[in-house]
């Protein structure tokens, strides 16, 4: 398996927006950015990787399988991180494990145990006490406790202060220190990327615009210094 | 079939977080009514009948916080999330059930009111065959759309069979004369109807909500 995430020809067509012929890889191992306003397609496109919705065209592979055909088998090695959390309120952190953990094969409650330690998660903490910042945090131990080779993360740092933004980059830089596991991670706050990403995509109005390492974006907009100045600059259409 | 247990499971967590309360508040207000009618049995068809209404309020809990993108991340697959809910009313219906008819009889002998073995199989088989009948008429609406789009017609079912079932028994009293015969004559196929009759009904309403969820964006 040389890429995390392959995605050929993708088109999803909605009554007034459509995503058209995304392609993009990410290779094994690596951090990819995938940038664009909001209401670009980033969320539409993870959506469509997760076969939450139904394409209209394309394939998508994951960790080499195909995503609606071993659906099931890619997600036991995949974990997402949404902007919001997707746990019943009521629910607190040690019954998030107990309601879900049994889904996961490689699922390991010592890990569990250790994150929430060390995210600093109140155990017997309901969901909806904690703040949107461990929120996310919640969502990231979920995700490292089946050992995921693949993470992906849909805008998580949106709403989210500057402290809490630097500490899940620093959990995501160690999260693929050893070379074997991706992310693929949408944002619209391009300084997270600068600091973390190998490889970056920018969508706009549901066309990818680059896709790429990142070092190549600014060999392909040579006149910009910064991915918020690409972004601007395709939003006016000057590129 | 271990992701039908994992998914009764969840649905567990899902229901704990909202309704257990709720349905020990139903216990005392049918108890209250069975104490003051003196009609013990009564307190089945009541626990029973508003079991079934709060099992659908499952699918509000999974509408308002987001579960339906837990349900996309996690390794299920969709018709094993609903064969999974099914099995946790029907276990749900059973647990109730058997809770309720030991509250009739402990409260029977408190009140000192006797009742029959015809009676007690009328109220047991009669309340669970209702209770599935309203969840299987409840569910693939609920498979399809949001709660929160159903919640306003989600008592539509109960004035249904209820209006629907009073006309039958005005219109044909004498068909409904004879089945009480027939029944009174062979008390154990009330057991044989009850029973097979709920789990028919569930397995219909299980293959039609297998084929609404399918295709439903999560």
């Amino acid at each position: 398996m040389d890429n995390a995430i392959e995605i050929k020809g993708l088109r999803k067509d909605y009554k007034d927006f459509s995503l058209n012929d995304i392609s993009l890889t990410l290779p094994a191992g690596h951090i990819m950015g995938f940038v664009g306003q909001n209401g670009a397609g980033k969320t539409t496109t993870i959506r469509l990787i997760l076969n939450m919705t139904a394409r209209n065209n394309g394939n998508i592979k994951v960790l080499g399988l195909d995503n609606i055909l071993d659906e099931q088998k890619i997600k036991q090695d995949i974990a997402v991180v949404f902007d919001d959390t997707f746990f019943a309120d009521s629910w607190k952190v040690s019954e998030v494990e107990k309601a879900i953990k049994g889904f996961y094969l490689k699922w390991n409650s010592n890990l569990y145990h250790k994150y929430v330690k060390e995210f600093g998660l109140p155990i017997d903490k309901k969901v909806k006490e904690l703040s949107r910042g461990m929120k996310m945090k919640l969502m990231l131990v979920v995700a490292m406790s089946h050992e995921a080779k693949l993470l992906i993360l849909d805008e998580p740092t949106s709403g989210i202060d500057p402290v809490a933004r630097d500490e899940l980059l620093e959990i995501l830089n160690g999260y693929v220190a050893n070379g074997d596991k991706s992310i693929f991670f949408s944002t619209h706050i391009t300084t997270d990327l600068e600091k973390i990403a190998d490889y970056i995509s920018i969508i706009h109005n549901g066309n990818i615009v680059y896709t790429g390492i990142k070092a190549g974006l600014f060999e392909q907009f040579p006149n910009v210094k910064s991915i918020d100045d690409i972004l601007v600059s395709v939003s006016k259409r000057k590129i | 079939m271990n992701n039908i247990l994992n998914s009764i499971k969840l649905d567990y967590y899902i229901m704990k977080s909202s309704d257990f309360k709720r349905i020990a508040i139903i216990a005392v207000i049918a108890l209250f009514v069975g104490v003051v009618t003196k009609n013990p049995p009564i307190m089945l068809g009541i626990i029973m009948m508003i079991s079934a209404f709060l099992m659908g309020t499952i699918f509000a809990v999974v509408e308002k916080n987001n579960l339906n993108k837990l349900y996309g991340i996690l390794p299920v697959k969709k018709q094993e999330t609903v064969i999974g809910r099914y099995f946790f009313a029907l276990l749900a219906g059973v647990i109730i059930a058997v809770i309720a008819t030991i509250l009739t009889f402990v409260v029977s002998y408190i009140l000192n009111v006797g009742f029959g073995g015809f009676t007690l199989a009328v109220w047991v088989c009669g309340s669970f065959l209702f209770f599935c009948l309203l969840i299987s008429t409840q569910f693939p609406l609920y498979f399809k759309y949001d709660f929160s789009k159903l919640a306003a017609f989600a008592n539509i079912p109960y004035i249904v069979l209820i209006i629907g079932g009073e006309f039958l028994i005005g219109k044909e009293p004498q068909l409904f004369g004879q089945a009480i015969k027939f029944f009174v004559q062979n008390q154990y196929m009330i057991w044989v109807v009850g029973i097979i009759g709920s789990l028919v009904l569930l397995s219909i309403s299980t293959f039609i909500s297998i084929a609404l969820y399918k295709n439903r964006e999560l």
